[in-house]
């Protein structure tokens, strides 16, 4: 926040400040249109109605990254890309946050061993906020990154001074114990996430030949 | 025509010496020798019986020594190129090889007789490192400009670093 960032004295009034911009920051996070391979086909399933990302916030991409806040790197990015993806990074405003979307950009993936020409993880050259592992990830798996990085943000000083406290990650964690998205034995009873129910006929049936 | 035809004709067509069948277990092969390999192939796509007018692909290999287990010798080392021709009109697929010693790998190129040559020897030169001689335009395809080495290659040593992106691996796998 310019000249008072995080300068302020740590008290009660400041942090609902701090809390209101947070919200603000979170509550709106606009991903850069980019896609890189494979990945980039379920970033897409996530933005459409199905999952519709526009519920957290995050749903509005950006055709440029003057106006984005969130670069999700969906494919596997080698050292011909990795410029193009660094120049992209460069070019987004502050705040900015990065997610590493996929086997490849969290570590290689498949080629990890053999992949001559394939960056090792696309925290090499920019600084990554989530990783979501998969490949590709499901897209519940994007929307529970995207929910991480949410209570990342909130967790964020902008005004005050001092440390910053650790996220409160309950609810959408999948560690033991919690409930998470891609918890297995939560999905299924799910009734946010689970299948919609089957379209019926909403024309008289008969009547042709 | 099937590729024993073919061999059988182009010995009638002048094309004796250098020019042999190769029998794999599934399929056959035109092998033929580097200094005649693009006469032979000028021949393919213009001779009446043969009129391969849709060049596939180009492609090329990198083999190591081979040895059995009484130490005989049963691959020497070096390279191959493969071009695999079609014809439309006269319906067959014809293959054909050309041997390439590893310490001058070299060939002329095709491009001046299928278009299509043009990219598929750019690729084979990035991957494999095969010089096509008469390419208007060798510079590698795939990989970016400034590139060391031939990843294809037997003896590619991986990069650990490419203009200031790094590329080495930070921990070994973890064994399941």
């Amino acid at each position: 926040m310019g000249l008072f960032e995080r300068s302020l004295p740590d008290v009660h009034f400041l942090k609902l400040a701090d809390d209101l911009v947070n919200w603000g920051r979170s509550s709106s996070l606009w991903p850069m249109t980019f896609g890189i391979a494979c990945c980039a086909i379920e970033m897409m399933a996530v933005g459409a109605s199905k999952f519709d990302l526009d519920r957290f916030g995050a749903g509005a991409f950006r055709a440029t990254p003057r106006q984005a806040d969130l670069m999700i790197v969906a494919g596997t990015v080698n050292a011909k890309m990795a410029h193009v993806v660094k120049r992209l990074y460069d070019q987004m405003p502050e705040p900015k946050y990065v997610m590493a979307m996929g086997a490849c950009t969290v570590g290689g993936g498949p080629y990890w061993k053999y992949g001559y020409n394939v960056v090792k993880g696309i925290d090499k050259f920019v600084p990554v906020d989530v990783h979501v592992p998969g490949c590709p990830p499901r897209p519940e798996a994007i929307i529970e990154g995207i929910r991480f990085l949410q209570r990342k943000i909130m967790a964020k000083r902008v005004l005050r001074d001092g440390a910053e406290a650790k996220p409160d990650f309950t609810g959408i964690s999948v560690s033991p114990g919690t409930v998470g998205i891609l918890d297995p034995t939560v999905r299924p009873t799910s009734t946010v996430y689970a299948p919609p129910p089957p379209v019926v006929a909403a024309v008289p049936t008969g009547g042709h030949a | 025509m099937t590729t024993a035809e073919a061999v059988e004709q182009l010995k009638k067509d002048g094309f004796g010496d250098g020019v042999e069948l190769w029998k794999g277990p599934k399929d056959e092969t035109i092998v033929v020798a580097r200094d005649r390999a693009k006469k032979l192939l000028a021949h393919l796509r213009d001779g009446r019986a043969f009129a391969c007018d849709l060049l596939v692909m180009v492609t090329g290999t990198h083999m190591t020594e081979k040895k059995d287990a009484k130490g005989v010798l049963v691959r020497e080392a070096g390279f191959e190129v493969v071009w695999h021709l079609r014809s439309v009109t006269q319906h067959h697929l014809i293959a054909v090889k050309c041997k390439l010693p590893p310490d001058d790998p070299r060939v002329d190129s095709v491009s001046d007789l299928w278009a299509a040559a043009d990219w598929h020897e750019r690729e084979t030169w990035d991957l494999v490192g095969i010089r096509f001689t008469g390419h208007p335009n060798l510079r590698r395809i795939l990989l970016p400009e400034g590139w060391e080495g031939h990843p294809l290659r037997k003896d590619y040593a991986y990069p650990k670093e490419f203009q200031g992106i790094n590329l080495e691996v930070d921990a070994p796998w973890p064994t399941p």
